[in-house]
């Protein structure tokens, strides 16, 4: 009965008999994109564009995209070159983008190689006044792109893609999961035991509501749940969830909202 | 214009395969061509269910690898003249059947009658997902009880997504019909009452089977149970196939007619 | 029904006695023909076809196979239609 997606535990209901907790996250990371091997304009570029933001990217997590770069091959070449990087306060722990031997080398240096990740406007704690225009500007030899490392889902706060909504209005079916990867998720109709709705926003059900719900899945805690008539299996926020054992019977088939209260799923009878 | 209708359901001994029988020869009764194909690939039954096990030569499979042709497959029902039966292999696996080759006979089978009517074998696998891709309409036979619903409501799911007519318009139409219906026990609280199952499913109801010893009675004797105008069962059947041409018909739930000892003799009811 | 019991076990037996009838005689056939089921008729099928072939011209489609089984015996009813020049000659 575990959900798909990032889960935890209900800290409430299990913190005190399980010693840890699991969950799924994501985190946005920095890549630096090689023009080709690291030479001494390399390294010039580089501390100019950290000059113009000192705090930007200072101790953020990076990772380095060898795409172009064959000449950096061996396990001493990039070990120097992350030593270099965490000279300058840049925490490098991976690579992508790399040959076979590429990576081979990497792992020897300490670095992990990732696959996939995709790129994201630079937001949030990585938003400085000033820097978002120069990081556009600038283009190799030094590029640094904010990319998602951790597939396959956006980060939590930088919201990567811009909110698409979804609306279903037929019955969902046992069975059947509806997922609404980059925002809320609307039901007109009866959700039936044994379905999912998957959202990252809120999920809206107007309907008997029977099957499991999962909102805020990329770990928004503000995220909501709305049934209409509540008979759900499972309701699930950021990865917190309760079951039908443990919601009770007293709001059964009543019109109710669900919500994060720090580490509890709380259920509200609406109106 | 042709109609491709599938029964279907999910679970098993739900009375897939009588309502096939009763539905097909009901459609046959009010002057339609129409032809009843099992899908059930080596557990043969509509032959029984329709009586006539003794006459089956060629089957579907053997059409669909090309071994006889469709003609020579067909029984015609000695009963009604407007219907045709089309068995299945008792000794083939279910891997007999191909995507293509389904296409191919219903496709000949839609030139000839008027409608269709596919028997599909319980589960969700090939067997049954064959049964269902081609369908213009479906009917899920349900029991008025949880995992029968549940069923159901998977198999709406995969009618819904996999099926070509909702490829094309996004969705099928489908319709309920309640089997098994036994008042008693829905009064009970044993079985699930109807508005309970129309509200999980949120289907249009096409009838209410209830039932019936007349439903056994007519698998013994291979008469499929629309032809006992006595039972509450047959009665039920032929509303719901008069629903499903189009009719207007009030939903009643029909009991068993008392009929004096003498009528009791099947088909003499005239 | 209930009120109905005394006839009810009566009628009930006649009709499974119908049904245990009709079981055995499909069975038989089924086990007895060694492969089960008449998988053995697209040959023979093809060998009458061939024998007729060799003498006058026939239209693959224009072969019908019926058949009745029965307790004692079965019978197999083949009707080959014969193209119109053949039967004229």
């Amino acid at each position: 009965m575990e959900p798909q997606v990032a889960t935890g535990w209900d800290a409430r209901a299990d913190i005190a008999r399980r010693p840890l907790q699991i969950r799924g996250r994501f985190f946005t990371a920095v890549a630096l994109r090689l023009g080709g091997a690291p030479d001494q304009g390399f390294y010039a570029a580089l501390d100019a564009r950290l000059e113009q933001t000192p705090n930007f990217f200072a101790g953020a997590p990076l990772v380095v995209d060898l795409e172009g770069a064959e000449g950096l091959a061996t396990a001493a070449d990039i070990a120097a070159l992350a030593d270099a990087l965490r000279q300058r306060r840049l925490s490098v722990f991976g690579v992508q983008n790399g040959t076979a031997a590429q990576e081979k080398a990497a792992a020897e240096a300490g670095l992990i190689a990732l696959a996939g990740g995709r790129d994201a406007p630079l937001r949030g704690a990585f938003k400085p006044e000033a820097a978002a225009p120069a990081a556009r500007t600038a283009r190799p030899p030094v590029d640094l792109a904010p990319a998602l490392q951790l597939e396959p889902a956006p980060a939590p706060e930088p919201e990567p893609a811009p909110q698409v909504n979804r609306l279903i209005t037929r019955p969902v079916r046992s069975g059947q999961t509806v997922v609404a990867e980059h925002g809320d998720l609307t039901i007109v109709g009866p959700v039936s035991s044994g379905a999912e709705l998957i959202a990252a926003g809120n999920v809206h059900v107007y309907g008997q509501m029977r099957g499991r719900a999962m909102a805020g899945i990329n770990g928004d805690l503000e995220a909501r749940i709305f049934c209409q008539s509540l008979d759900a299996e499972l309701l699930a926020i950021a990865g917190l969830y309760r079951t039908s054992d443990t919601l009770g019977p007293e709001l059964r088939k009543s019109s109710v909202t669900v919500f994060l209260d720090g580490e509890r799923l709380c259920v509200e009878r609406l109106g | 214009m042709s109609k491709v209708i599938v029964v279907t359901s999910g679970k098993g001994g739900v009375g897939k395969t009588t309502s096939a029988a009763a539905i097909g020869a009901g459609l046959a009764l009010r002057g339609h061509k129409t032809v009843v194909i099992d899908f059930d690939v080596g557990l043969r039954n509509l032959d029984m269910i329709m009586g006539c096990e003794r006459r089956v030569v060629f089957d579907f499979i053997n059409v669909i690898q090309g071994d006889a042709k469709l003609k020579q497959a067909l029984i015609k029902d000695r009963r009604v003249d407007t219907l045709s039966i089309l068995p299945t292999s008792q000794t083939r696996d279910k891997d007999a059947l191909t995507q293509e080759g389904v296409e191919k006979v219903l496709g000949e089978l839609r030139e000839e009658f008027d409608y269709i009517v596919c028997d599909s074998p319980a589960g969700i696998e090939r067997g049954a997902q064959l049964a269902m891709y081609f369908a213009d309409e479906a009917i899920v036979v349900t029991n008025p009880e949880v995992s029968s619903v549940r069923d159901s409501d998977r198999v709406l799911g995969l009618l819904n997504s996999r099926t070509r007519k909702a490829e094309e318009d996004g969705t099928i139409p489908a319709h309920l019909l309640l089997t098994r219906y036994d008042a008693k026990r829905i009064e009970s609280g044993e079985m699930m009452k109807v508005e309970d199952v129309l509200e999980i499913l949120a289907i249009p109801l096409l009838g209410i089977v209830p039932e019936s010893t007349a439903v056994l009675r007519a698998s013994n004797t291979g008469t499929p149970v629309v032809h006992d105008e006595t039972s509450g069962a047959g009665r039920a059947y032929r509303d719901a196939v008069a629903r499903l041409a189009g009719d207007s018909v009030e939903m009643k739930i029909a009991g068993d007619e008392k009929p004096g000892l003498f009528q009791r003799l099947f088909g003499r009811t005239a | 029904m209930k009120v109905f019991g005394f006839n009810f076990g009566a009628r009930k037996s006649s009709s499974a006695d119908t049904a245990k009838e009709r079981l055995q005689i499909l069975l038989a056939h089924e086990r007895g023909s060694g492969a089960p089921g008449p998988d053995y008729l697209p040959l023979l099928q093809r060998d009458i076809l061939e024998a007729i072939a060799r003498h006058v011209k026939v239209d693959r489609d224009a072969v019908d196979i019926r058949m009745e089984r029965d307790a004692d015996l079965s019978s197999l009813e083949i009707n080959i239609e014969l193209p119109k020049r053949a039967a004229a000659r």
